[in-house]
C-alpha cells in the first residue's frame, strides 16, 4: 500500500569480502525501484553487525533509528538498526533513470500555425521525437483557444485558457516556437499568445530560454526581428533554416538545440 | 500498486544471477545454513535446520503474494551460472 519493501540478505562464507553482497543489493535495488516501482526499501540489522551496516551504508541506506529489544536471538532480545533507502536516493542505475525522469528539462513547443497539417507543427513533432535523453518536449495545443488579448480581462482572474497557457510556460525550462510567416510577421494567433504572456503578472516568458524554428526557407529572419522579439529575449542560438537546409540538416540542428537544453539554466 | 508477479523474476548483474528460490534448491541452502558463522544472526536457524524445514519455508514464501525469496548464483566463466555458490536474499513487499 505504501510502496515499501523490506529486504534481508544472507551471505555464505565463501562469498564474503568480494563485494558480492553489494552487487546483489544493487541488482535488487534496481529491480525494486525499477520494475516493481518500490518507493522505499528498508531493513533491520543487528546493532552489533558492523560489517552489514557498512555494506548497507555503502549502498545508500541510512539509519532511521534503533529498534530496542526488537529481535529475539538465542533467548536474548537484541537491538536492531532500522535502515532505509528511497528510490530518489538510490545510487543505482534505476534510481538514476528515475532521477533523470524527475528532473528532465521540459520544453514547451508552440506552433504558430493552426493548420491541421502544418509543417511547423510537424517540425515540433520531429523535435519531440529527436529530443535527447533528459529533454522532454511537450506540444502546446491550446493556441487557437486563447481569447483575444484584452488587458481589461487580465489580472488575478485571467481567462482559464490564458491561466493554463501561462502555467505551462511557467513550468517549462524553455520554449520552442515554430511559426510560419504571415505578411512579414508572426500569425495573429501567436502574437496574441505572446501578448498574454507580456501581460502576465509573473512574467512567465521573461528571461526564459526561447528558440525559434521555422519551416519556411524565406521567413525565418523576418520572424526573428518581428513582433516576437518584444516579448521574449532571443539568445544567439535562436535560429531559422535556410533554403539549403535538408531535412537531415534540420534534424541535426534540432538535436543540437535541444541537446544544449540538457542542463537547466543553459541558454539555447 | 498492482500485485507483483514473482514467478519470472530474473535479475542479472555483472557477476551474479538472481532468481526465485525453489524447493529443488534445498540442498544448496543447507550447505550454508549449517554454517553457524553464516546464520548466527538469524533466529530461524538458531535451533538447527533440516531439509523439511527449509522446504516448508520456501513453500510458504512461494505461496505468499507479498514475499519474494531469491537465490543468488555466482557466474562462472562470464555466462553460465553455478547454482548454490553464493548468497540468498529475500524481499517482502
Amino acid at each position: 500500500m505504501n510502496d515499501n519493501a523490506r529486504l534481508g540478505i544472507i551471505l555464505k562464507r565463501e562469498a564474503r569480502g568480494r563485494g558480492l553482497a553489494a552487487e546483489a543489493l544493487a541488482g535488487l535495488m534496481d529491480h525494486a525501484f525499477g520494475a516493481m516501482g518500490i518507493h522505499k526499501l528498508y531493513l533491520n540489522v543487528l546493532t552489533s553487525n558492523d560489517k552489514g551496516i557498512h555494506v548497507y551504508e555503502k549502498m545508500g541506506f541510512v539509519k532511521e533509528g534503533v529498534l530496542r529489544a526488537e529481535y529475539k536471538l538465542r533467548g536474548e532480545y537484541r537491538d536492531m538498526v532500522r535502515m532505509s533507502v528511497l528510490a530518489i536516493e538510490c545510487p543505482t542505475e534505476a534510481a538514476r533513470v528515475a532521477l533523470r525522469r524527475e528532473h528532465a528539462v521540459r520544453i514547451l513547443a508552440i506552433s504558430g500555425s493552426l493548420r491541421a497539417r502544418s509543417s511547423n507543427t510537424a517540425l515540433l513533432g520531429a523535435a519531440r521525437t529527436l529530443a535527447p535523453k533528459g529533454v522532454e518536449v511537450v506540444l502546446y495545443e491550446g493556441l487557437g483557444g486563447l481569447p483575444h488579448f484584452n488587458a481589461d480581462h487580465d489580472g488575478d482572474a485571467a481567462p482559464p485558457a490564458v491561466a493554463d497557457f501561462r502555467s505551462r510556460v511557467r513550468a517549462a525550462d524553455g520554449v520552442l516556437i515554430s511559426s510560419p510567416e504571415y505578411a512579414h510577421g508572426v500569425p495573429g494567433t501567436l502574437k496574441n499568445a505572446l501578448d498574454w504572456l507580456v501581460g502576465g503578472h509573473q512574467n512567465e516568458i521573461v528571461g526564459k530560454p526561447v528558440a525559434l524554428f521555422n519551416a519556411s526557407p524565406r521567413a525565418g529572419r523576418r520572424l526573428h526581428v518581428g513582433g516576437m522579439s518584444a516579448a521574449a529575449e532571443f539568445p544567439p542560438a535562436a535560429m531559422a533554416f535556410d533554403s539549403e537546409d535538408s531535412r537531415a540538416a534540420s534534424g541535426r540542428a534540432i538535436v543540437a538545440v535541444l541537446a544544449s537544453a540538457r542542463f537547466p539554466g543553459s541558454a539555447f | 500498486m498492482a500485485p507483483f508477479v514473482f514467478d519470472d523474476v530474473s535479475i542479472d548483474t555483472p557477476r551474479l544471477h538472481l532468481r526465485p528460490l525453489v524447493k529443488e534448491d534445498v540442498s544448496r541452502v543447507l550447505e550454508w545454513a549449517r554454517d553457524q558463522d553464516v546464520v548466527k544472526n538469524f533466529s530461524f536457524f538458531a535451533g538447527g535446520v533440516d531439509a523439511a524445514r527449509v522446504a516448508a519455508y520456501i513453500e510458504a514464501k512461494q505461496a505468499s503474494p507479498a514475499d519474494l525469496l531469491l537465490a543468488v548464483f555466482e557466474r562462472v566463466g562470464g555466462s553460465s551460472s553455478t547454482p548454490g555458490t553464493s548468497v540468498s536474499t529475500s524481499t517482502t513487499p
